[in-house]
């Protein structure tokens, strides 16, 4: 959403005449102080700028909160040039590019995303002169809607003519347009076709569209209402989101919600902040929506692509669609005459985590007190690490588990999977540490996670993937160090499952009889106990294993008695 | 009195070399004056009445006397030679002397730096420490005694972070060390950017050693002897604590704490900030006026770019040599201060001394010798025939018949043989060069003080 002039491309150009090669596009970046409520966590970027040339020298996206930002030295080599540091710029999603960009994705097929694109080109600048410029507008209106708080956002700002000249009472549908709507003081659009009941209140920033039916007494803030709704009596509406046809009705309460097209909300129903309804959900009668619940309505012969296009992929709700199953609308929290879903949140995987993260924020300002701030800072003393690395070793674990789930299921051999485990360790930069500790991890997960309802038959399970994965595992675990790194992670894993605690024994056993750990690797281990924080105390770790060491010392006794 | 003036003369030159082996940093001669009469210098006419000069002990003397035709009333402070008394240290010594905030001077500065623009910065945002910043000068390409161009090493870089506050001045956030730095990369903590969104990373200046500090701070380090050095310890910390929260739990935990304890235990619980001392007036004042900003309750750290005049640090044989050649420059800001060529020297006929030349007291040059683009000490005796250009000789040199010299740099009392030809030399304390010998780049110097420029 945007008002900006675009005379941006006459500086790119007269870059291009100089140099017909080195400057590869600009970026149009919006100033707005960290404080700004456009800002969301999730876009914040940091962005190295050369004062004299506008050239960019970092771009650092943050995808999650990170107490530090790395620059790279070589940005600041050239003593002669004025380098800033600036964080109080959004990206307007708005390039210009040169025609080598299109080319530059073919080549490098790693290219995801244009922030992939940004961070080669900087990196490989020197050798290949690519430079990448920033055109910073400073005034006039430029956001991005990318989530529900910046659709918030965005929203409030129209309504408030920020973006002049796009504002409602221009639209295109409608003919005469300009009469359509009337204005009111304190930004309050009422389309000429509809109907406010008695003591009706509609109030700040809000809009109500076309042939829309208020009853009496209902109190509207901050909200915009679409098309051709029904809203009975009594109802109070305080910065929600309410698309054409829905019909609300009487003595409901709608706080910092979403409600999508053709929904029904009976009366009575009180919906908390940070709901949304999608498309033609029935909710109600007297009932309390819980702050933050999705529900939905998806035949199971609606997949990916029907469905709610405005919702689905943009609003992180796709993926769950296709989970969904024939089953009986969710009554209990909808109300006996509801229809729909309640779409419950997955805490366990990574983009449930995100979608949560979109729902908390939505509704919420967020507030820079000089008081977090400073504490922040203090803690950030002693906070010694490396948030990237952090990042990239989750999602190194990530893939790999992935890898050897996926080995399972459809029975790769263990040389193509160590060949793809060997490719993210390069890609993640990992030790072989690294590497050992993980597959140990992700095996016993697997096996966690399969025998998730039945802990009885869970080392079964484990052995059939132990066994599956034999080769692999010798693979990894060749020499002793790797051994011990793996035979230690087993038991920091033991120490929070109960159930790989309870065939601890039978799993050494197993590697032991496959060769995967030596018997002096274990008898190291066992004299050695690190100092590892768990449920359990290492000391009861050894205790379980006891009986296992005693063998293992006799067995070597009679060996060397044998030599 | 609103700032006692403080000039830091105990520094031995140790990133000097050879030039401060015999010589105290103080008192080495640039333009035929000693290094701390250039601050003195300033502070006279800044309008300071006196000053306090710490000093080496052995130096002592030496500095008075040639300080005892300034207006100003000095104070000397004597420190051992020896011993490793640092800045802080030093200021220490001199604390009873102190009732008001510091104006802190290094006695290597020459600069004509209006001082009242630091005081500016200083009063207007009651900073805690006022710092000047001056733009590095590159190391001279042809150093006296320096064989090959490599051996210039890269001087270590300093990142300093600031941000313009009220659209003139500095703030500091942060100084870093490139070697301090891991992995090639700049750490900046997200939620200083939140503070300050505009951060500018400079890499072209250094700090020149010139510094207005809180009184309150003398309290501090009176208690807290853990930081001895002034610029690479007690300053950093100061900028660095900057954006930490005051820790008022201090006092609550001193009571808590069983008396058995000690008063060691009470230094070591509390922050730097329970320091300050709060002005109740200017808290008032602060709250009657239309000002959001909240009264200043924090260290803050600003500093003062000064790139507009004449800065210089003498703190390598580079910055010595090229401080010397502005001296003897008709723009100087001290040609009218500093005598060209003195009356008690001794002109013999047909001699040429360039209006870019100085000599110094008492000195006899003889017949047909020609000067140029050089600063000659006092007492020094020239025989006939010689050619200097672009160099540093010093006090008490003998230069034999027919030498022909240039870029170099003679200390004080060498001895040149007949018809020498030196060529960017480093001719050290006392050294006696052979008659007709032919050096270029060479350095002489006592063995034992090999060191490295």
């Amino acid at each position: 959403m945007s008002n900006l002039h675009f005379k941006l491309y006459a500086p790119y150009r007269n870059r291009r005449e100089k140099d017909k090669n080195a400057p590869l596009m600009t970026l149009v970046l919006r100033s707005s102080s960290p404080a700004h409520r456009s800002r969301t966590p999730e876009d914040n970027i940091a962005v190295a700028l050369d004062l004299s040339s506008n050239r960019v020298l970092h771009y650092h996206r943050f995808n999650k909160a990170s107490s530090k930002v790395n620059f790279p030295l070589n940005i600041l080599q050239d003593p002669k040039s004025r380098v800033e540091l600036r964080y109080d710029l959004t990206d307007t999603g708005i390039w210009v590019c040169s025609p080598q960009v299109p080319q530059l994705f073919t080549d490098n097929f790693d290219y995801q995303t244009q922030y992939d694109l940004i961070k080669g080109v900087l990196i490989n600048e020197e050798f290949l002169g690519n430079q990448i410029h920033a055109h910073v507008a400073n005034s006039r209106y430029c956001s991005r809607v990318y989530n529900f708080h910046s659709y918030d956002v965005v929203s409030h700002d129209i309504l408030s003519r920020w973006t002049h000249p796009f504002v409602p009472e221009i639209t295109i549908d409608e003919p005469s347009f300009l009469e359509n709507y009337s204005l009111l003081r304190h930004n309050l659009y009422l389309h000429n076709t509809c109907t406010l009941g008695k003591n009706s209140q509609v109030l700040d920033c809000s809009l109500i569209g076309r042939g829309t039916k208020i009853g009496n007494r209902c109190k509207i803030t901050n909200s915009v209402i679409g098309n051709g709704c029904t809203i009975e009596d009594d109802c109070v509406i305080d910065g929600s989101y309410i698309w054409d046809g829905v019909k609300i009705g009487c003595q409901s309460t709608i706080t910092k919600s979403f409600i999508c097209d053709s929904v029904q909300v009976y009366s009575g129903v009180m919906v908390n902040q940070g709901c949304v309804l999608c498309d033609s959900v029935h909710v109600g009668p007297k009932i309390d929506l819980e702050s933050g619940t999705v529900v939905h309505l998806s035949s199971t012969t609606d997949d990916f692509d029907d469905g709610e296009p405005e919702l689905s992929t943009d609003f992180y709700l796709g993926p769950y669609l296709h989970v969904l199953q024939i089953k009986p609308y969710d009554i209990a929290q909808l109300g006996d005459q509801g229809k729909g879903y309640v779409w419950e949140k997955d805490n366990g995987s990574e983009t449930g985590s995100d979608a949560s993260l979109v729902l908390q924020m939505w509704g919420i300002m967020f507030i820079y007190g000089s008081e977090s701030e400073t504490s922040s800072m203090d803690s950030a003393d002693e906070d010694e690490q490396d948030p990237i690395m952090d990042d990239d070793l989750t999602t190194f674990q990530r893939e790999v588990k992935e890898s050897l789930c996926g080995g399972i299921e459809e029975n790769i051999q263990s040389d193509n999977l160590v060949l793809e485990i060997n490719s993210s360790k390069y890609a993640y930069n990992m030790s072989v540490k690294d590497v050992v500790q993980t597959v140990t991890k992700s095996l016993l997960e697997i096996a966690t996670e399969k025998t998730a309802n039945d802990p009885t038959q869970y080392f079964t399970n484990l052995k059939m993937i132990l066994t599956h994965y034999v080769p692999l595992l010798l693979n990894y675990n060749k020499n002793g160090s790797s051994q011990l790194d793996c035979i230690y992670s087993l038991e920091g894993f033991a120490l929070n499952s109960e159930a790989t605690m309870n065939c601890l024994v039978k799993v050494l056993m197993f590697l032991y009889e496959n060769d995967v750990l030596s018997e002096e690797v274990i008898l190291h281990w066992n004299s050695n106990p690190r100092d590892n924080s768990g449920t359990f105390s290492p000391a009861n770790v050894r205790e379980k294993v006891k009986k296992f060491i005693e063998w293992l010392e006799e067995a070597e006794e009679e060996d060397s008695e044998e030599d | 009195m609103e700032l006692q003036a403080i000039i830091m003369a105990g520094g031995k030159g140790s990133h000097m070399g050879d030039l401060t082996d015999n010589t105290p940093k103080a008192l080495l001669p640039v333009g035929n004056k000693p290094l701390i009469w250039f601050p003195v210098n300033m502070l006279e006419k800044a309008g300071f009445q006196d000053v306090i000069i710490v000093t080496l002990n052995s130096a002592k003397a030496e500095v008075e006397h040639c300080l005892k035709n300034c207006k100003i009333a000095v104070k000397l402070y004597g420190i051992p030679d020896d011993s490793e008394t640092d800045t802080v240290d030093s200021l220490c010594l001199i604390k009873d002397d102190i009732k008001s905030d510091m104006l802190i001077l290094s006695c290597d500065v020459i600069t004509d730096l209006p001082l009242h623009k630091l005081a500016d910065v200083h009063r207007l945002h009651d900073s805690t420490v006022s710092m000047l910043f001056c733009p590095s000068q590159p190391l001279l390409e042809n150093l006296p005694g320096v064989k090959s161009k490599k051996k210039a090493q890269q001087k270590q870089r300093e990142f300093i972070g600031m941000t313009q506050v009220r659209n003139f001045h500095q703030r500091v956030l942060f100084l870093l060390n490139e070697a301090d730095l891991d992995d090639e990369l700049l750490p900046v903590r997200q939620a200083l950017m939140e503070i300050y969104p505009r951060i500018q990373v400079r890499s072209d200046l250094h700090d020149a050693h010139t510094y207005i500090l809180k009184h309150w701070v003398l309290d501090y380090i009176k208690q807290n002897r853990t930081r001895s050095s002034f610029r690479s310890e007690l300053l950093p910390y100061l900028v660095k604590k900057q954006f930490s929260k005051p820790r008022n739990n201090t006092a609550a935990s001193i009571s808590q704490l069983p008396d058995n304890s000690g008063d060691s235990k009470e230094e070591f619980v509390k922050d730097v900030t329970s320091y300050m001392n709060f002005d109740d007036d200017k808290i008032q004042i602060n709250d009657l006026t239309l000002c959001t900003q909240k009264s200043q309750d924090n260290i803050s750290c600003h500093g003062l770019i000064y790139d507009e005049g004449v800065c210089f640090s003498i703190n390598s044989l580079s910055s010595y040599i090229e401080a010397n050649r502005y001296m003897c420059r008709p723009d100087s800001i001290f040609y009218d201060v500093l005598p060209r060529v003195h009356q008690s020297c001794q002109l013999a006929e047909k001699v040429q001394v360039g209006t870019d030349s100085m000599v110094g007291e008492r000195t006899q040059i003889n017949e047909k010798c020609s000067i140029k683009r050089s600063v000659i000490g006092k007492d020094c005796e020239i025989g006939t025939l010689v050619r200097i250009s672009n160099c540093v000789v010093m006090d008490r040199v003998k230069i034999s018949d027919g030498v022909n010299i240039q870029g170099c740099v003679i200390c004080e009392g060498a001895i040149i043989g007949e018809k020498s030809e030196l060529k960017d030399c480093f001719i050290g304390y006392q050294k006696i060069v052979e008659p007709a010998s032919k050096l270029s780049k060479e350095s002489l110097v006592e063995s034992s003080a090999m060191m490295e420029i």
